[in-house]
């Protein structure tokens, strides 16, 4: 089975619910799981573990009746689809263990490749214990500093697709507010307490003697490895988090004082507001870092209030630019993710990657682009800890469906394929789109974008059924992306274009 | 169940499969190539008895044409309709030589 056959937007009217009524209501399955499993890309092991005999054939869905949103969300019609189109499909069942996840990070034993990355997310012994409960292998601590920090409200904004969830968040937090001594204390208990776990201790000094003081005592309270916050975008005054960054001189500057200070693993955490990565990345290996963690948010505005002309978040009648993460920046730290990774004066660093992670499916794309291990926090924030679960079981299957003994044989296999720069493409052929008439409702909508934003190659005939002109037809495939019903796919042959002089 | 048969002509490999190229039978593939491949300029991959492939399958397929990139050139010959719509979805299509 190579194509998802229930998508998320199938189940938009899906809250998500905390201890959601549906299960509740339901005496034999957890559909609020299945639901989402579904939502999070991992449709093969809702249909693996799902019964033989589909339950819901005979059943009158009182979970359907006790939804939050009472009949909105077609349940019992989707989980017989789990049974009846996707369940037959399977190439295997559930994996026996999710062994082939086990990884390293510079040496040190991962569970699996999934950590909370430094932000409010990790930032309490309660709040990683949960989520190590959940099967987090690790957390990056919110940053640690020596300076008191006060945090201004409200501090989150976002954008939001076409079914309100979130898409792009905005966040102007600072680092832990936390004394130097309590996080300390914080991460004794951690270790002792769940010493397979992960702590990447995140810190940010104001000096030289700062950053070795902190990665030391990090060292000395049971940090695996230390993460240096050379990025966060809300810090950014008076020489501190991304204008670091941005200076490969300070980069490697810090990151030696900071080796002084410990023989932990160093991950120097970077900003995605500069061109390029590379020169910060290669300063803070000379400086003595292992492994580089990316990206840190983007510099961004949201929401400029039409009434009163502040942006969000509104502190007041003031606001300010923040850092931009979620969903929508994963195409960008993709992008850096590559571009360090084909960097060959980094061979051997560990990346660890994060921007917009929410489903196995990105973080393998990442992974397929040279990343180590994987860091989430928007998504976490969105929906909860309890996204791991898909998380490890959708990589997990995919990785055992394709014959990977361990993820990190996945590691990298997608740089090859990657250029900087367009040119090194083939220009001589073609791929006409395809149209399926089966699915097609004959909206229209390839022929108005093929007209006003490509070659004015689709025509809509008068029982409203799109005809292209293979003339014009230049194989762009921008009808293929604006289609509703995703009745056009790319064609199977590429045909042989003359060029004009 | 697959079968994996061999036919070597100077420096061009011919690999027919029949049966199933599946989760358990895609190793026994990986291993053949991974065992023949050294001095092969052309390989060509005769699907005419081939009933299925799966995503281990794919794998397989993909590493033996990056191997090829490197050495020379990979055909795959007489694909049934069934297979040829796996190659369409996964973007397969786009990366080997269908012959």
């Amino acid at each position: 089975m190579f194509e998802r056959c229930i998508t998320r937007s199938e189940l938009l009217r899906c809250a998500l619910c905390k201890d959601a009524p549906c299960t509740a209501a339901c005496g034999t399955l957890d559909p609020a799981r299945i639901l989402r499993s579904l939502w999070f890309d991992d449709e093969k092991n809702a249909a693996a573990s799902f019964p033989d005999n589909n339950p819901c054939a005979v059943c009158a869905a009182p979970c359907e009746e006790a939804c939050v949103r009472a009949h909105q969300v077609p349940i019992r019609h989707l989980l017989t689809r789990v049974h009846d189109e996707v369940k037959p499909q399977l190439e295997i069942g559930v994996p026996e263990d999710e062994d082939r996840l086990r990884t390293e990070l510079c040496g040190v034993p991962l569970e699996n490749p999934f950590l909370l990355s430094s932000s409010v997310v990790a930032s309490t012994y309660d709040m990683c214990a949960r989520a190590f409960e959940a099967g987090w292998a690790g957390a990056a601590f919110k940053t640690i500093c020596s300076f008191p920090i006060h945090e201004a409200s409200p501090r989150f904004s976002a954008i939001t697709g076409d079914n309100g969830s979130i898409i792009g968040f905005k966040n102007i937090e600072q680092l832990s507010d936390h004394s130097v001594a309590e996080n300390m204390e914080i991460f004794r208990r951690l270790k002792e307490n769940y010493p397979n776990k992960f702590i990447l201790a995140s810190i940010m000094g104001q000096n030289d003697a700062e950053w070795e003081e902190l990665s030391c005592l990090c060292e000395e309270n049971g940090a695996d490895a230390v993460e240096l916050n050379f990025s966060c975008p809300n810090m950014a005054d008076d020489g501190l988090g991304s204008d670091i960054g941005q200076v490969p001189e300070l980069v490697e500057r810090f990151a030696s004082a900071a080796r002084r200070g410990t023989k932990l693993p160093i991950l120097a955490k970077l900003t995605p507001n500069v061109a390029a990565m590379s020169p910060a990345a290669e300063a803070a290996r000379r400086g003595g870092a292992d492994g580089i963690a990316a990206i840190n948010t983007i510099k961004s505005i949201i929401g400029v209030n039409p009434h009163t002309y502040v942006s969000s978040p509104a502190v007041h009648g003031r606001s300010a630019v923040g850092g931009y993460s979620g969903n929508a920046v994963k195409p960008i730290a993709l992008r850096f993710i590559a571009e360090l990774a084909q960097n060959r004066a980094l061979q051997g660093m560990h990346l660890s990657a994060m921007g917009g992670v929410e489903t196995w499916a990105d973080a393998l794309e990442f992974i397929l682009l040279g990343a180590g291990s994987i860091q989430v926090t928007t998504a976490v924030m969105q929906y909860g800890y309890r996204i791991i679960g898909d998380l490890k079981q959708g990589l997990n299957y995919y990785l055992a469906e394709k014959g990977f003994a361990h993820v990190g044989e996945a590691v990298g296999l997608a740089l090859d394929s990657v250029s900087d720069s367009t040119d090194v493409l083939e220009r001589d052929t073609v791929v006409f789109p395809k149209f399926h008439r089966e699915r097609c409702i004959g909206c229209g909508r390839c022929a108005i974008s093929c007209a006003d934003g490509g070659h004015q190659a689709v025509r809509l005939t008068d029982d409203r059924k799109p005809v292209l002109d293979g003339r014009k037809c230049v194989g762009c495939h921008l009808c293929v992306l604006v289609c509703p019903q995703k009745a056009i796919t790319a064609s199977r042959k590429r045909i042989k274009r003359e060029h004009n002089a | 169940m697959l079968n994996i048969e061999k036919t070597t002509n100077a420096s061009e490999l011919t690999v027919s499969l029949t049966g199933r190229l599946d989760t358990t039978t895609a190793p026994e593939l990986e291993k053949e190539l991974k065992a023949s491949l050294d001095s092969v300029t052309t390989l060509v991959i005769d699907m005419t008895a081939l009933d299925y492939i799966s995503s281990a399958g794919l794998r397989v397929l993909l590493s033996a044409q990056k191997t090829m990139n490197k050495q020379g050139e990979m055909k795959v010959v007489h694909v049934n309709e069934t297979i040829m719509e796996i190659f369409e979805v996964t973007g397969f299509s786009d990366i080997l030589t269908i012959e």
